[in-house]
């Protein structure tokens, strides 16, 4: 059985569809077909957002001269599951109340000190998903059964950038002061986004540093 | 040469045809919202489609003009008129000579107004665009006092410019036909979206009966639209966790409480809200038109008539960029 689909996401994307779950052997297959894309690009390809489940083909219609969702279809197919060996990057994080408000909040939900929240995050080495919802914006991934809490029913107005979150089985870094309805649970000093450039890209490994004053 | 900018106006902004390449990294594509105005006016200035101009989102600008210009105004939303009063018309090549002062006014139909200078204008690149979008660095919001140059102007431009060159503000004669973009309608052609069918029937009933108005609370990132008083709002058949994924302009989300909110030239590049639909290419210049208060009704186009109807939209330009070349060659 094929439990790939592609759909038309607009007249210049069509969208490369996994079957719908967060996982790192899902995550292999989209970056594969991600990275044999970017290597052999065909006539027209403009670029590709890779997602947990999902790769977007942006293209030029007018340029195009392949038939394209079967040739997606192919590379997709073929696809292996094996991780690729990405980069493993170290980010230091004050799990501490003062820069992250939320944190007792966090803790009386859990039922947990903060100690051990920031040993239980830390604990693991996550994989980048995918990027989106602000420039330098990390969904990574899978977060310890022990810390999934649903989002904020109503997202705040303003968390501050370097605010590391979490949501679900995800946990992510505000590039960016912005809304948000993650909670968050510590802050870095790392700046996601600078000088037109993303500190991490989709595959990337992050272990979390723990910083104590 | 160059513009100096006596009254920069509520929200005017450098554009071009948009920032490809780092959607993977969450950087939006912005660019013109209208881009067949974008890429009318360009073409009227004798510059390549992709080259920067003004967006003018509101009326107030004022502009000086060091020396002499060519430009091209286009979209809606605003007029320009000169000194004395006299209004530019809109789809031309106008000659603007040195020292003018040139004012840009509120105009009851459309919401963005486009000039495009021959050459186009020198503002740097920033991730390979001249899109204003200030989290990455680019912030091309149009500055009180500031000097604004052009780039080297095409040689087709230099000929049009000896044509039309005088003492006074003078417009070529020749331009598009009136009736090349219906700005005028309400409908909004859509394709049927990822999640269609995760919509409950009535939903999917009602998606097409009208009475969406754009909210205030709209920009450049997405426009909101209310729901008419006693409208069903759309809602899933059952209960649906959505993964993020790629969204794109016009997407059309439903985000909780049943609110749509179709996706702008600023737009996030992911989202995890369910997609009812998505607005066909060739109609976002007629949306990016539309103003807070204003009607909209969707109507459903099979994905081989929009992509048909953008490529038509297409050629319509390389046609009116082939007859203007042809003018003065």
């Amino acid at each position: 059985m094929n439990a790939i689909r592609i759909y038309r996401l607009s007249e210049r994307a069509l969208t490369i569809e996994w079957p719908p779950e967060i996982s790192r052997s899902v995550s292999a297959k989209v970056l594969d077909t991600d990275r044999r894309l970017r290597e052999e690009p065909f006539r027209g390809w403009i670029e590709n957002v890779p997602a947990y489940h999902t790769l977007t083909v942006y293209y030029d219609p007018v340029l195009l001269e392949v038939e394209l969702p079967g040739h997606l279809l192919r590379l997709a197919s073929a696809a292996r599951a094996e991780e690729l060996k990405g980069r493993t990057l170290e980010i230091p994080v004050h799990y501490d109340p003062a820069m992250a408000p939320d944190l007792p909040a966090v803790c009386a939900a859990l039922g947990m000190s903060v100690r051990e929240i920031a040993a239980c995050h830390s604990s693991m080495t996550y994989h980048v998903f995918m990027l989106g919802f602000m420039p330098g914006f990390p969904y990574m991934g899978i977060l310890p059964d022990q810390l999934i809490l649903p989002r904020k029913t109503i997202p705040e107005k303003k968390v501050p950038a370097g605010t590391v979150a979490i949501a679900g089985k995800q946990t992510g870094i505000y590039p960016f002061d912005s809304p948000g309805g993650w909670y968050g649970i510590g802050w870095t000093e790392l700046k996601m986004f600078d000088n037109g450039r993303s500190l991490l890209e989709p595959g990337d490994q992050v272990k979390f540093i723990p910083q104590w004053r | 040469m160059a513009i100096r900018v006596i009254k920069p106006g509520a929200y005017t902004t450098v554009q071009d045809t948009g920032r490809y390449g780092h959607q993977r990294y969450g950087v939006p594509v912005s660019g013109s919202m209208d881009r067949f105005a974008g890429a009318l006016a360009n073409i009227l200035c004798g510059n390549p489609w992709d080259a920067a101009l003004l967006e003018i989102s509101f009326h107030g600008t004022r502009l000086f003009f060091d020396e002499d210009h060519l430009v091209a105004f286009t979209g809606g939303g605003a007029r320009a008129f000169t000194e004395e009063g006299m209004e530019l018309p809109m789809d031309r090549t106008i000659f603007i000579p040195q020292f003018s002062v040139i004012d840009i006014r509120y105009h009851p139909e459309g919401s963005r107004l486009y000039m495009a200078m021959a050459g186009g204008m020198d503002i740097p690149v920033v991730m390979g665009s001249r899109s204003s979008y200030p989290p990455v660095g680019a912030d091309h919001q149009l500055r009180d006092k500031g000097i604004y140059r052009t780039l080297p102007a095409s040689e087709w431009a230099g000929k049009v410019m000896g044509q039309l060159k005088g003492r006074k503000v003078n417009a070529a004669k020749w331009g598009p036909a009136d009736a090349m973009m219906a700005y005028g309608s309400h409908e909004v052609r859509v394709m049927k979206g990822p999640e269609w069918d995760r919509f409950s029937a009535a939903s999917r009933t009602a998606f097409f009966n009208g009475g969406f108005i754009i909210s205030r609370d709209s920009d450049r990132m997405g426009y909101r639209l209310e729901s008419e008083k006693g409208k069903e709002r759309p809602s899933l058949r059952e209960p649906h966790d959505m993964i993020s994924t790629a969204v794109t302009k016009g997407t059309v989300q439903v985000v909780p409480g049943g609110e749509l909110m179709i996706l702008m030239s600023d737009a996030q590049t992911t989202g995890g809200y369910p997609r009812i639909a998505q607005v066909i290419a060739a109609d976002l210049p007629l949306l990016a038109q539309k103003r807070p208060g204003e009607q909209i009704l969707f109507r459903e186009v099979s994905e081989a008539m929009a992509e048909d109807l953008y490529l038509r939209q297409i050629r319509d330009l390389l046609r009116l960029e082939k007859n203007c070349k042809a003018k003065y060659i």
